[in-house]
């Protein structure tokens, strides 16, 4: 297992309790491919629940969210042989989920026009506050929604889920610089946004 | 890795999680046994493939070549066929319904039947 993958993998806040133990990956994809299903419910328990706030926050619906997930393992399923031996699976994996799911979001033309969670309108102390973070909270994803896909996912994976730089690059398949450039451009589009409600953050 | 730890901007991403929330709970165990279900045939081809891989991609062919076998055994059995064994047993056996079933010599001469049985013979 290289460092990069035992990063990815003890970097992920939303992976489980307990970190998982990435160094049985390879002998985990080998036994895998030879159709065994303790295997498979080892990486499929492992990954799920990163899997689907990722695909949550590509797709914005839950029902959308877990058939992207269950579609994404059974691509692992697929094309495993084509996985090369000795490389990280999770970046492998969520190459293959993101990619899904941008392509779901460019067939279903998603938009995220989802309310705002309840559980997040109530936590300001004031009306003028709340009405305040309201209007925030929609100019916010106003402008996530204006920016282009690449960017947008690149803040999603980067912000919202924690995935490092050089893990992106590798998921979208893209330089790290790139994913540093678009990141900084991302940033630049959304601090205007926030410009106005800077001083109340 | 690390520089990428360092830049990360704390105001935006808390901005951007109170816009979008935290993804909702799925129900884990419902999702899992989805995904293991779907995957039960699948994995089932490939533990098949992996024991007999030959088996797997040559398996039209089984039917055919278990029809080949039938007629190459027929055929060799056909043409080694032993030659029926005579033995001295039967050639008395024979010898003794011969000598019965036909008159003796001394019974036709100077008779037509000699020479019809001696023609017949």
């Amino acid at each position: 297992m290289s460092a990069q993958g035992a990063h990815l993998a003890l970097d992920l806040p939303l992976a489980g309790a307990s970190a998982p133990a990435v160094d049985d990956e390879p002998a985990l994809v080998e036994r895998l491919r030879a159709g065994d299903a303790a295997a498979f419910e080892t990486l499929v328990g492992r990954y799920m629940r990163r899997a689907h706030s990722v695909a949550y926050r590509l797709l914005g619906q839950k029902e959308d969210a877990e058939d992207l997930v269950q579609e994404a393992f059974m691509a692992v399923l697929q094309r495993v042989d084509t996985f090369q031996a000795g490389r990280p699976f999770a970046p492998w994996f969520f190459r293959i989920l993101v990619n899904r799911g941008l392509n779901a979001r460019k067939a279903r033309a998603l938009r995220a026009v989802e309310e705002i969670p309840e559980t997040a309108a109530h936590r300001g102390p004031t009306p003028e506050r709340e009405a305040e973070r309201t209007e925030l909270r929609g100019r916010l994803r106003e402008a996530m929604e204006a920016l282009p896909e690449r960017q947008r996912t690149i803040v999603q994976l980067f912000d919202l889920e924690g995935f490092a730089g050089p893990e992106i690059a590798e998921i979208l398949e893209i330089s790290d610089g790139t994913v540093r450039w678009h990141l900084h451009e991302a940033r630049k589009t959304l601090k205007k946004a926030l410009a106005p409600y800077a001083r109340s953050e | 890795m690390e520089t990428w730890t360092e830049e990360r901007d704390p105001v935006l991403a808390a901005a951007l999680r109170d816009a979008y929330g935290d993804p909702p709970e799925a129900d884990w165990e419902a999702l899992r046994g989805a995904v293991m279900a779907e995957a039960e045939l699948p994995l089932a081809r490939m533990r098949r493939a992996q024991r007999s891989p030959w088996a797997v991609r040559f398996r039209a062919l089984v039917p055919l070549a278990a029809a080949a076998g039938v007629v190459a055994t027929a055929f060799a059995l056909g043409v080694h066929e032993p030659e029926p064994r005579v033995t001295a047993a039967d050639r008395a056996q024979v010898e003794q319904i011969l000598n019965e079933s036909l008159p003796a010599p001394s019974e036709l001469v100077g008779s037509d039947q000699f020479l019809s049985a001696a023609i017949g013979s």
